[in-house]
């Protein structure tokens, strides 16, 4: 992978973080939107670092099953938290 | 480290899969009668009412050390200790993809094992093998002095080697099978194993995180309490629940599948037909191993969860149920009207399923919340999981411990011993546990009872097996210790095994294999004209030629660094001072220092089945499946994070979190991205300028990252310019203990990762050759871009939601 690559992938991810903070101050979205963008936002930069600076993109794919699958679980464990004592909440 | 004696040389130096296995399985033993016999004596003290042999709270610490090191010490590492010995040999290998790491990972075990030994002389764990808060933590009148501490060392030791272990399995049977043997043509247990070591990958992290959490609540009350703070009503408990039994409960198929895997070879073998069924019993283990990451909430019924949470569970943990009745019909059709051999392999085997469908079927009682509310707590469940943890799983691994002993040794055990044995512990086992299933009133942790409560009977019953039972286990000992030397001698095949072990010498030379075996299409395997290999790894055993240069000091003194770094951090109550710390850090850094200098090379076969990984290194692969497991355990980490966060009564509102600082850091650690794979570029471009500058800069940069956290994290404890506010301490506790730890632990990673460039810098500087130095820059690129990945999710967590 050549060096311009990197740099414009490093330029991206420097410019979405920007771009989050900038998202806070503007009126008129929900909260709710607000967190889901970020967090979205935030995915959207991981995928950019493995795929690139680590190379997951040039990886074999069940590697890439090996880490979803870390991460599913990860998010089952997490959504316990909105299940558990605030169901109603959905 | 000077050793002279060669036996002794050899047993702590090995890094041999054979002499590891050996020390797994001996030393799980030990802790078995360990365990065992504080089992016998809470069953003496429960044999008749008013029981005066222990005080409640030896009798406490003995329930809580017993089941922690029976679980944990005992069942699973009986199973590795097997799986080391045999893995690569079924797969047709001559060791574990990484030799060093694999005697790593025994070391740590047996060093844990002494911290959970001694954490009884310091007071004790006394709370249960599952450490419930609030109990475990420092300010309720239960909590021990240092004891829970000292435990939670050895655990966090385990866990340490059970990655590394883990690592270790799925590159080596991912990696490394004899050329032409697919995935499909391997037998049971190496299935069994593969299947148990990524659920120990994606289980294990979580009960890190957990201790984690409690040690900081014991060691910083009032601070960095989570789990037993004030606040949130439930929540503290309800999150130690859900973390201790996201891995809980994953945990006991973690401990049953290798059991399956053994019945599964020694059924095969002594019915002299094919396993019915295999391929769905594969399948079956696969299903359980998914569903048994989404019940764990079933350990949770009574806590007032919602209903939705609790049908969901009950739903999942009857749908767990159901691939165990495809596994163990398939066995039994195997058995049928079979031509069995009875030899001791064979009962043990029989005798665990059916004990198996005893404590399974038990189970799905306790799946139905009606009935759960009324048995959770009762020596029903007691009767429960000892059917399955001692009927199914210790049974079929002693069944495993005949059926390999002779390939192991060489020698014959004693066959009429063996089988009195067997009878002995099936008869005792039933007296022991059956009438706990009557107990249903009984609660399962009191330590003495009147006898007008009526259960004085059943518990004399259960005493008298428990006695039996423990007694009956010397048998073992003495039938194998003694065939150890005048056993008859084996042969390389003497039960006309199938499996790929069978094919070579009893004991196996050092080497495994003279010639690497080739599997054709149809499963047949060719043992000779294939390629030969030379090169063997572990010290001679006078079965070969010694390869002493594939011996390795430097893991034991890794582990033993480790050790005393972890007591020193635990033995106190409180932080530690740096005393305390200074022996661990230093040993462990001599260890560290040794075991990176050391030359170990171990080479890569070409001519490997790797299928589906045929296009990565083991190395790579590796470093990826550890990188797997850092997903849960920083997973685990932010559900603690949202669990208060959604459920606590006050968190600081947007800004007090400096976001301008926190746009700094993030900046930061991405351009310190940036330098570290530009270090891997110009490696590769062979520009030794280049290597050093991105690397010096990736170490400048993480290095500035960790000074402003640090300043950050002053700034917010003090919370003098953040006016009207003030500290988060003061006034957002649980925000202030979800922040600093989690950060904390990220800094700790951070802090990991320059230590990685402290070392990798140097050996750019004197390299000869910079593109083979290229992968160990890779690989620390790996870590480094994931320590950067979590930040990436922390920065709008904390400071802009």
């Amino acid at each position: 992978m050549s060096v311009k690559v990197y740099f414009a992938v490093f330029g991206i991810l420097v410019g979405v973080t920007a771009a989050e903070v900038a998202l806070i101050g503007v009126q008129g979205i929900s909260r709710s939107l607000t967190t889901t963008t970020l967090i979205g936002l935030a995915g959207f930069k991981a995928l950019l670092v493995a795929a690139f600076f680590q190379h997951l993109k040039d990886e074999p794919r069940p590697l890439s099953a090996l880490l979803l699958v870390g991460l599913v679980i990860a998010i089952a464990l997490m959504s316990i938290s909105f299940l558990q004592l605030h169901p109603l909440d959905l | 480290m000077r050793v002279t004696s060669p036996s002794l040389k050899r047993w702590l130096f090995s890094t041999n899969h054979k002499d590891v296995g050996v020390l797994y399985t001996v030393t799980s033993l030990v802790f078995f009668f360990v365990a065992g016999a504080l089992a016998l004596l809470m069953r003496a003290q429960l044999a008749a009412p008013f029981g005066r042999v222990l005080s409640g709270e030896v009798f406490n610490t003995y329930v809580t050390i017993h089941g922690l090191l029976m679980i944990l010490w005992v069942l699973s590492p009986l199973a590795i200790g097997l799986a080391n010995y045999f893995t690569p040999l079924q797969l047709g290998a001559r060791d574990l993809a990484f030799p060093r790491l694999n005697a790593l990972s025994y070391w740590f075990y047996l060093f844990g094992g002494f911290a959970m030994v001694l954490s009884f002389f310091f007071g004790g764990p006394n709370t249960g093998w599952t450490l419930y808060a609030p109990q475990s933590a420092c300010n309720d009148p239960l909590c021990s002095p240092p004891g829970i501490n000292v435990a939670a060392a050895g655990l966090i030791l385990l866990v340490g080697s059970i990655t590394m272990g883990s690592i270790n399995f799925i590159v080596t049977i991912f990696k490394m099978r004899a050329p032409g043997l697919k995935l499909k043509h391997m037998s049971m247990f190496p299935w069994a194993i593969l299947i148990t070591v990524f659920m120990m990958l994606y289980a294990f992290p979580s009960l890190l995180a957990g201790l984690i959490l409690l040690y900081s609540d014991r060691s910083f009350p009032g601070r960095l309490a989570y789990l037993s703070t004030a606040q949130g009503g439930n929540v503290p408990s309800l999150l130690w629940d859900n973390i201790f039994w996201f891995f809980g409960h994953p945990e006991v198929y973690i401990v049953l599948f290798p059991a399956i895997g053994v019945v599964g070879e020694i059924l095969p073998t002594f019915t002299r037909r094919p396993l019915y069924g295999a391929k769905y019993i594969t399948m079956s283990i696969v299903v359980a191993a998914v569903i048994s990451f989404i019940v764990w909430g079933h350990h949770m019924f009574i806590t007032g969860v919602s209903p939705l949470t609790t049908t969901l569970f009950t739903v999942t943990t009857i749908a767990v149920s159901l691939p165990f009745d495809v596994m163990t019909v398939s066995f039994m059709e195997t058995l049928f009207r079979a031509k069995i051999r009875l030899k001791a392999p064979v009962l043990f085997a029989i005798g665990s399923i059916a004990l198996f469908v005893i404590g399974g079927i038990t189970g799905v009682f306790l799946a139905s919340i009606a009935l759960d509310h009324n048995l959770r707590g009762t020596y029903f469940v007691v009767a429960h999981f000892h059917y399955i943890m001692v009927g199914a799983g210790i049974l079929a691994l002693m069944g495993g411990l005949y059926y390999w002993f002779p390939k192991m040794t060489g020698r014959m055990y004693n066959e009429r011993l063996a089988k009195l044995h067997f009878a002995l512990s099936f008869i005792s086992f039933n007296v022991l546990y059956f009438p706990m299933f009557l107990l249903i009133e009984m609660p399962r942790r009191v330590f003495f009872y009147t006898p007008d409560t009526g259960w004085a009977p059943l518990n004399g019953l259960a005493t008298i097996g428990g006695l039996v039972f423990g007694f009956s286990q010397l048998l073992l000992v003495a039938n194998l210790g003694r065939s150890l030397r005048k056993g008859a001698p084996a042969g390389p095949n003497p039960w006309d095994g199938w499996t790929l072990e069978w094919a070579v010498p009893s004991p196996p030379p050092l080497h495994d294999f003279d010639h690497i075996p080739v599997i054709t299409e149809d499963g047949v395997v060719h043992l000779s004209g294939g390629e030969s290999h030379p090169v063997a790894s572990g010290i001679g055993d006078g079965h070969s030629i010694p390869h002493s240069s594939h011996s390795s000091r430097w893991p034991i003194v890794v582990a033993l660094g480790a050790f005393v770094f972890l007591l020193g951090l635990t033995m106190g109550s409180g932080p530690p001072g740096i005393l305390q710390l200074t022996p661990g850090v230093v040993i462990g850094l001599v260890g560290l220092y040794g075991y990176g200098k050391e030359s170990f090379i171990v080479h890569e076969d070409e001519k490997v089945e790797s299928w589906p990984f045929k296009a990565i290194s083991r190395m790579r692969f590796g470093v990826w499946t550890f990188l797997a497991s850092e997903i849960i355990f920083f997973g685990v980490l932010l559900s603690a994070y949202l669990f208060v966060r959604i459920n606590s009564f006050a968190w600081p509102p947007l800004g007090y979190f400096d976001i301008g600082k926190g746009f700094l850091n993030t900046n930061i650690l991405l351009t310190s991205s940036l330098t570290a794979v530009l270090a891997l570029a110009s490696a590769k471009a062979g520009s030794r300028n280049g290597v050093v500058a991105s690397l010096l800069g990736t170490f400048a940069l993480g290095a500035y990252f960790l000074y402003n956290k640090a300043l950050e994290w002053e700034e917010l404890a003090i919370g003098e310019h953040l006016a009207p506010i003030g500290s988060i301490f003061d006034n957002f506790p649980l925000a202030a203990t979800s922040y600093y730890i989690t950060t904390g632990v990220h800094g700790v990673h951070v802090f990991a990762g320059l230590a990685m460039i402290a070392y990798l810098l140097p050996r750019a500087l004197k390299s000869a050759d910079l593109r083979h130095q290229s992968q160990t820059i890779l690989y620390f690129g790996l870590y480094w871009h994931f320590v950067d990945i979590v930040w990436i999710f922390l920065f709008p967590l904390f400071y802009l939601i």
